[in-house]
């Protein structure tokens, strides 16, 4: 990083650095003693910000293992997010990019991390605009309209049926669940898929296909016989609509 | 209400939305907390913000580093005071990030010339892409940093060279006068009064023999009730004033008591003087 060279700003960043990194460097003027107070202040904005994103994974750490990973994180990534609630999501991806040994004592970790993280992103972000949709149709036959404010996301352990404490090493396998925002209510749902559902989800988002034409494209596809995947379908549909992720019907 | 507005937060939302006992003139939000979000927190501020008039009081733009501004972020915050008809955004006299990384509080910055010369660059930045005054708050600070002049020379130099306003917390004011040993009363006199476009009142908390901190999570104590009429009377004409209450919040009808009171003191001398003139 490049050192300010007029001296208000050399002496701010002293002042910076000691709240991030907790190392003080001789700062002119100041009355001894409160500087502490400062670095307190800015812990506790951080520390407070990441146990209420991320309270499993703070449940799940000892105290001092927590503190540990919040120093580590706050004394050397250098905070981009101006809005202090996306903050957390520096603090996921930097334990993702970094080696770090807590990953090796939970190899859950990170995955426990994108569950609490994405729960945060879907409850907070922008509206999404849905398409117009009528409430007459057929779930089979007619194209469907989904709730936009949904994301699959795919996890390498069970965190969101488990508690963490009961997940094994032998959990590892490819998880995916489908994350929306109820309209109604803003509530932020959950939904294991299998992956015949990842591809029915994404094929009715990107490609308007009517359930019926997807079973004959996904009986084709992976081989199921297609009466079991409409039967599969029309029951799996019939539970998106009364959990509003399905809206409605195209018009 | 005509004058005193309440520093609206998520801890109180739905009481205050459900309740009805609490009757600000308007709301202050910071709008980093507010800006780009949607669901649930959306139609809250929405179904708020129809009723009652909004100022912003940001948190985010340290005016007092030597960073250069975050362009992306005033390009949303002036979309976010257009849609919501935003008349007074504020901001701090401080700075919350350093080497571009953000510190999420307000450090205090140094008294210092070349700090003054950084700020006014910057507050003349931020006006003209916002298109309206910046006004900017007089922080509470636990310790001054490499001082080479008096804090209200400072002020006076920054309001002289960048063409800002001036939010006035009193309580801050009562605060700094406490920590650092000076008279608010004087300290006050000091500043360029017309330049106040605002004030803000707040509670604190006394930690130590020698120091309080600003912490807004209590009620304000009558010595920055007295500090605030006596300012009131000094204002060559009206402004809005804002209660913050950030932690500890009580009953929503103890805040209305407050609001009352400063209401009350703003209405005697104010109105007084609009009908004398």
């Amino acid at each position: 990083m490049p050192q300010p060279t007029l001296k208000a700003f050399a002496e701010e960043k002293k002042l910076a650095d000691y709240c991030r990194t907790g190392t003080y460097t001789r700062i002119q003027g100041i009355v001894p003693g409160r500087v502490q107070y400062y670095k307190s202040l800015v812990w506790n904005v951080i520390d407070d910000s990441l146990a209420t994103a991320f309270p499993l994974t703070k449940q799940l750490l000892t105290q001092k293992e927590w503190d540990d990973c919040v120093r580590l994180f706050f004394s050397t990534h250098y905070c981009n997010a101006y809005q202090v609630w996306k903050m957390p999501y520096e603090f996921y991806t930097f334990l993702a990019r970094e080696p770090h040994v807590l990953k090796e004592k939970y190899p859950f970790l990170i995955s426990l991390l994108q569950f609490e993280w994405k729960e945060i992103e879907m409850f907070m972000m922008e509206d999404r605009p849905a398409l117009e949709y009528t409430n007459q149709g057929h779930l089979l036959i007619d194209a469907l309209v989904l709730n936009p404010e949904l994301e699959i996301i795919r996890l390498d352990y069970p965190v969101h049926i488990k508690q963490p404490s009961d997940i094994l090493e032998n959990d590892k396998a490819e998880y995916y669940v489908l994350i929306f925002r109820k309209p109604d209510t803003s509530d932020i749902e959950f939904v294991e898929l299998s992956p015949i559902f990842v591809w029915l989800i994404e094929n009715i988002i990107h490609n308007q296909h009517s359930a019926y034409r997807l079973a004959q494209e996904a009986a084709n596809l992976f081989g199921y016989s297609q009466e079991d995947l409409i039967h599969h379908f029309t029951i799996f549909l019939s539970q998106m609509q009364k959990q509003k992720l399905i809206l409605g019907f195209k018009k | 209400m005509e004058y005193t507005g309440i520093g609206f937060r998520k801890d109180f939302a739905t009481s205050f939305l459900e309740e009805k006992n609490l009757q600000p003139a308007f709301i202050e939000v910071a709008p980093e907390n507010w800006m780009g979000i949607g669901g649930y927190w959306k139609k809250i501020f929405k179904q708020v913000t129809e009723v009652l008039p909004l100022t912003l009081h940001g948190l985010s733009l340290s005016i007092g580093s030597d960073d250069e501004l975050d362009w992306d972020f005033l390009k949303t915050l002036k979309s976010f005071i257009k849609e919501y008809n935003v008349q007074v955004y504020s901001e701090h006299i401080s700075f919350s990030k350093c080497n571009n990384a953000h510190l999420y509080d307000l450090l205090p910055v140094p008294f210092r010339y070349e700090a003054v010369k950084r700020i006014a660059t910057k507050t003349r930045q931020v006006q003209d892409f916002l298109e309206m005054p910046l006004v900017l708050e007089i922080v509470s600070y636990y310790t001054p940093i490499a001082a080479e002049m008096e804090e209200h020379e400072f002020i006076n130099a920054i309001v002289e060279n960048s063409g800002c306003e001036l939010l006035l917390d009193v309580n801050n004011i009562y605060v700094n006068s406490f920590n650092h040993h000076y008279n608010p009363y004087a300290f006050i006199e000091k500043l360029q009064l017309d330049k106040v476009n605002y004030i803000h009142m707040a509670g604190h908390e006394k930690v130590a023999d020698d120091l309080i901190i600003d912490t807004h999570g209590q009620p304000i104590i009558d010595p920055v009730y007295n500090l605030f009429e006596h300012t009131v009377q000094k204002l060559s004409k009206p402004v809005k004033v804002l209660l913050e209450r950030d932690f500890n919040i009580p009953e929503l009808n103890e805040l209305q008591t407050e609001l009352t009171r400063l209401e009350n003191i703003c209405t005697k001398h104010w109105n007084y003087a609009t009908t004398h003139a």
